[in-house]
């Protein structure tokens, strides 16, 4: 009788214990992972990389550099060694000079202790300005400053300025449809206002194809604005950097997906750990406006 | 399901050993010039089996003979012998005792007929469904039907006495007979609702009804009257609130949101209101439902396993009926919350007619904002029409109206005609001048921002029921759901830019169905039925987005319409073999026009009865498809920001579908205690997640709203839950208890990835409510604790860099988080009390009730931020809501 009870209340326990351990939440601590970040331009000798580890929560130094690890970049079915940079925690050089070439597949490989990261990529065609178009407007305008929360509101004026980009398309590419650009306008100071920044855009990724502005032309427009102090301030001159960058979809992930970093971490391409290795073709510019 | 699979098969094996093995029963009879109706009870105590008879014929009589065996019908027909009277087999084990030899003019003639009749309530008339009708004896029942109809076909001629029960409602036992002089007019069982609280008076009687007829495990009757006293969030009394405290019922929100079942999104409900579908069941975001309280009549919620006339939702069905109206005098409710005004009124029209109306109004707005032009709503504008300038600088408000007209020509037929409108509209116009300089918004100023959010639904349901016979039921219904939703957006941060973007969306589905009871033989009642669907979805976006003076602007004009037809039939029987089985299988075959789609759903549902009146148990299988999806634009601001978006299945997207399993136990041991356990596994297929969880709304540009560009942000995955819930209630006098728990796991699976838990999987959850009543005082106090809901951390920080910011620019930093909902929000915990006062004023019953939203003011956790900026990573909790004590006023009569 005895014995019959306690093997009931010992089935019992047993099932409970099952049911207490299906509603626990185990949380598995995380190692240290790899962050690989390297970026190859098409027709540009082969870059530094930079490869750090993911640090805990509460550590101050939040990008603890990787010194000791092994990093090989294959190219075109090449291999090239690349060694740490003295006195650059983090940085790493290529051990012999080399350019990578339009439709050259790239790999990355990075080994660290137990951990094995690698990423691949493709090198695109590469990408040049032909023409940059700058409209600044006439007179400046009113405008509503008004910080993120909405806390600090004041009226005020800026120049809008209108920047057009041109660049001639690839040559025929099989891979076009993946094909990616990003532009960016970068002014010297970000605009303060966040009600203005969302009609404000200098910076945004699109498929190429999206752009085609003629047979063989590209073009993408941008707005960026310039704060006055009254209605009939000058525009003040200013250098502005345009860039144009073509990618495949690994970058154009990347990109639009790292604007947020309270809300997420950006897409990257690297298996077995974070970050992003990719191949692109960059033509940069710097311009004299209001002058 | 790995881990549910075990539980599974423990439930499995406790009802198999619950259930008593049938064993040959040995039967010694021996009378001497015996009473028959003694013999009569030993032979039913030594068999088991049951024997029911009229007094009349039985009376009197002695009997003599002697049985051994293990044959009752033997048995029966020995101690009868001579007797001049024989027993009728009704079904195995169930035996009624007739007249052997009825002579002309002194005894009936050999018959068999139909025991039928309307259950209503007492005070209003109103047919009370899904009422339970029981011979005394026999353990023998049935359900009414929708109509408050009941019939058991078959029986001998005879007078039963029937014991006839309801939830809210006292039962009653009163005899029914079943002759061929019989009336045709079936008659009318009344009842007389229970009185817990908000009222002075205890009618004295048997207690209620505590275990559901229904072979359906977890399905919930809820008694509406007790409904409208649970506590409610800034005592707004509404259904949805009311539902919260079922076991397995969850809100999205802290306050509220739509309603999560057994941890399933709420888009796989199916919520109907008279027959009709309704889209979008609630207001101020979820905060509210649409549902008035004082306005319904039956509401039944079924979470898991559905009868075969239900489809459309995977996850759960809210059968919602509106009341007709009181039949016999002049009944109403009037009521006062800190956000609305409400009124419901019955008036009987003479002739068995009657008209219920309703209605509710938030007024905040009218009391903040005393320029309000509610002609500036978006909701009523028709297409092409320009929204008004409106001077309103802020207004938010929300209505429902509802009418229903009852028509009772006979007893046999009734015809009723249902009408639900009910919105929200949200009016904003912000010059941003006046906050710089509040007060200045007559400065004429063109910067600023103007919204005008419009939804709401409408239903209009006309209903035919049609008594032919005794036995064959008919209901017709045909009806219109609309659901219409407006944004209009005009944003101008510089007078050389702006966003104006209108985006609107229109769903109604058109229905026509047809539902047949029919009492076949006390063993088969039938129901079958066919459903002829109708749907259009709309929608269209007219956006402009200009940037600068020179900016041509990106215009987009947008327009998606498409038709979608499905045809429904079904069948179900309602399998009576025993007193102590129930079986209901059933096959539900949809036709779905897109596609096309046809899928053949089969139901079966049973009880077994393991202690007459005591212990019942039940088991579910059920398979359901959805056909309509509800998505949501992930990128842009400017549309899709409060509307219910619905997609249909077609070649480009699959209906989702879903399977359940569940089994319950319920228990009554004592008359003022109830028991109940439930356990449910549920596997969903083809179900919509985001291809990108971590992609939320953060720009003015978006991919448009064609299906396309929709469907491109989701990834058709799978989904299970499975849980145990456990309830129990007790009655005493005026005071009622119930407690619950719930341990529930609902998890998701984009494809080629592991589950990961759903955003609303709480593994536990214990509720409590206690509601009673002293003197002229009521109190009513609920309390919940749950586990916190699914919530993504990060487990380290990283840097990483871009090839635009330049080699001097410092690396940007990011939170790694490897798994969505990989933690967890701490334990959520609220008590809620309301304290009312009833009195009479101006010839009026009233309750004024004092109700306090978290009581302890706990500060609870309803979402966290993470800022991964050096130097340490820091999580800000966002709190919920604090103490917010609120008065109301509801007067009756």
């Amino acid at each position: 009788m005895v014995s019959g009870r306690v093997g009931r209340y010992g089935r019992l326990g047993v099932w409970a214990m099952l049911l207490t351990l299906a509603a626990c939440d185990v949380a598995e601590p995380e190692p240290a992972r790899l962050v690989v970040e390297a970026f190859v331009e098409t027709g540009q000798p082969l870059p530094p990389v930079t490869i750090r580890r993911t640090a805990d929560l509460d550590d101050p130094d939040a990008a603890p550099p990787v010194s000791d690890a092994a990093v090989m970049l294959t190219l075109g079915g090449e291999d090239v060694a690349y060694a740490p940079v003295p006195g650059q925690p983090g940085q790493y050089a290529p051990q012999r000079a080399r350019t990578a070439e339009a439709g050259e597949t790239l790999a990355l490989a990075v080994t660290w202790q137990s951990q094995r990261a690698t990423a691949s990529s493709r090198m695109p065609a590469p990408i040049a300005l032909d023409s940059v178009r700058i409209v600044p407007a006439a007179a400046p305008v009113e405008a509503v400053f008004a910080d993120s929360l909405g806390l600090e509101v004041r009226e005020g004026f800026l120049y809008p300025v209108d920047v057009t980009l041109y660049w001639t398309a690839p040559e025929a590419d099989p891979n076009a449809d993946s094909s990616w650009v990003r532009a960016r306008l970068r002014p010297p100071a970000a605009f303060p206002s966040a009600v203005v920044d969302f009609v404000l855009l200098t910076d945004a990724t699109r498929r190429e194809a999206d752009l085609a502005a003629g047979p063989n032309v590209r073009r993408w427009s941008g707005v960026y604005a310039v704060p006055v102090d009254s209605p009939g301030d000058p525009l003040p001159p200013h250098a502005l950097d345009v860039f144009v960058l073509r990618s495949g979809t690994d970058y154009a992930r990347y990109a639009l997906s790292r604007t947020d970093p309270d809300r997420r971490e950006p897409v990257g391409n690297v298996r077995g750990g974070l970050g992003i290795a990719a191949g692109l073709a960059l033509d940069r510019r710097t311009l004299a406006v209001g002058e | 399901m790995r881990r549910s699979s075990p539980l599974l098969l423990l439930w499995i094996a406790v009802l198999a050993f619950a259930v008593p093995e049938a064993a040959a029963q040995s039967i010694r009879l021996t009378a001497e010039r015996t009473p028959l109706e003694a013999v009569l009870q030993q032979l039913a105590a030594q068999t088991g089996i049951d024997v029911v008879f009229a007094q009349r014929l039985v009376e009197g009589r002695a009997v003599t003979g002697r049985y051994l065996g293990d044959d009752p019908e033997q048995a029966l027909a020995t101690i009868l012998r001579d007797s001049g009277l024989r027993a009728e087999r009704l079904r195995p084990g169930q035996y009624v005792i007739v007249s052997a030899f009825p002579t002309p003019g002194l005894e009936p003639e050999p018959y068999y007929g139909t025991l039928r009749g309307t259950v209503v309530d007492g005070e209003t008339s109103e047919v009370l469904p899904g009422a339970h009708v029981v011979l005394v004896g026999l353990g023998l029942g049935t359900a009414t039907n929708p109509a408050g109809y009941f019939a058991l076909p078959g029986l001998p001629a005879g007078s039963y006495r029937v014991r006839v029960s309801y939830i809210g409602y006292r039962t009653v036992e009163r005899e029914i007979s079943v002759y061929p002089e019989s009336e045709e007019v079936p008659p009318t069982v009344r009842l007389v609702p229970q009185v817990f609280v908000g009222g002075e008076a205890v009618v004295e009687g048997t207690e209620g009804e505590r275990s559901d007829l229904l072979p359906v495990p977890g399905s919930d009757a809820v008694d509406v009257r007790q409904a409208a006293a649970i506590p409610a969030f800034l005592g707004e009394s509404d259904l949805f609130q009311a539902l919260e405290w079922l076991p397995g019922v969850g809100r999205a929100g802290e306050a509220g949101g739509e309603l999560v079942i057994r941890g399933s999104d709420s888009h796989f409900n199916r919520y109907l209101l008279d027959g009709a579908p309704i889209i979008h069941p609630w207001h101020t975001f979820g905060l509210f439902s649409t549902f008035q309280t004082e306005a319904l009549k039956s509401v039944r919620l079924y979470k898991g396993s559905f009868p075969a006339e239900y489809g459309g939702g995977l996850s759960s069905v809210l059968d919602v009926e509106m009341k007709d109206g009181d039949r016999d005098d002049v009944a109403g409710v009037v009521a006062l919350s800190p956000v609305s005004v409400r009124a419901v009124g019955e008036i009987p029209l003479g002739r068995g007619a009657s008209l219920m109306l309703s209605g509710r109004r938030s007024y905040l707005d009218l009391l903040l904002s005393p320029r309000v032009q509610a002609t500036s709503s978006a909701l009523f504008l028709s297409e092409g029409e320009v929204a008004p300038e409106s001077k309103q600088d802020l207004g938010y408000y929300f209505f429902d109206v509802g009418a229903k007209v009852t028509l009772r020509p006979s007893p046999f037929h009734r015809f009723s005609v249902s009408y639900y409108e009910g919105g929200d509209d949200l009016n904003a116009d912000v010059p941003f001048v006046s906050l710089i300089e509040p007060g200045q918004t007559d400065v004429p100023n063109p910067l600023g921002l103007r919204l005008n959010y419009g939804w709401g639904n409408r239903i209009l349901s006309a209903r035919y029921r049609y008594l032919y016979g005794r036995r064959l039921f008919l209901t017709a219904t045909g009806y219109y759901s609309r659901y219409r939703a407006g944004e209009q957006a005009f944003v101008q941060p510089t007078t050389t830019s702006l966003v104006d973007s209108d985006y609107r969306v229109h769903f109604a589905e058109t229905g026509l169905t047809a539902d047949v009871d029919y009492y076949y033989s006390l063993e088969h009642q039938i129901r079958f039925g066919t459903r002829l669907v109708g749907r259009t979805f709309e929608s269209t976006l007219d956006e402009t987005i200009r940037r600068s003076e020179t900016d041509d602007g990106a215009v987009r004009t947008q327009r998606d319409a498409v038709r979608a037809l499905e045809a429904v039939a079904y069948v179900q029987d309602t399998w009576q073999p025993s007193a102590e089985w129930q079986v209901q299988p059933g096959v539900r075959v949809e036709l779905f026009g897109l596609g096309p789609y046809v899928s053949v759903s089969p139901r079966v549902n049973v009880r077994y009865v393991v202690t007459p009146g005591r212990l019942f148990a039940k088991a579910g299988l059920s398979r359901q498809v959805q056909y309509l999806h509800r998505l949501r634009d992930r990128y842009s601001y400017t549309y899709d920001l409060a509307s219910s978006r619905w997609i249909p299945a077609s070649g480009a997207v699959r209906p989702a579908v879903g399977w359940q399993v569940a089994a319950g136990l319920e228990a009554v041991p004592a008359n003022w205690l109830s028991l109940g356990l439930d356990v449910y596994g549920r596997q969903l297929g083809d179900i919509l997640l985001p291809a990108d969880a971590f992609q939320d709304k953060d720009g003015i540009e978006g991919p448009g709203i064609l299906p396309g560009a929709l469907l491109e942000q989701y990834v058709a995955g799978s989904g299970r839950s499975f849980g145990i819930e456990a309830a129990a209630q007790a009655e005493r006098g005026r005071w009622r208890l119930g407690l619950s728990y719930a341990f529930a796991r609902s998890q998701e699976r984009p494809p080629g990835e592991v589950y990961r838990r759903a955003r609303y999987d709480a593994p536990h959850t214990l509720k409590g409510l206690l509601q009673g009543a002293l003197g002229r005082w009521t109190v009513s106090l609920a309390a919940t604790a749950r586990s916190g809901y699914p919530v993504t951390v990060p487990v380290a920080r990283y840097a990483l860099g871009d090839v635009l910011d330049g080699d001097e620019a410092d690396p940007t930093y990011y939170l790694a988080r490897p798994a969505i909902n990989n933690g967890r929000l701490p334990v959520y915990a609220r008590v809620d009390l309301a304290v009312g006062y009833a009195f009479r004023l101006f010839g009026m019953d009233w309750d004024a009730n004092v109700q306090a939203y978290n009581l302890f003011n706990r500060r609870n956790t309803v979402g966290q931020r993470f800022d991964p900026d050096p130097p340490v990573v820091t999580a800000t909790d966002v709190q919920g809501l604090p103490i917010l004590p609120m008065v109301n006023l509801k007067g009756q009569w």
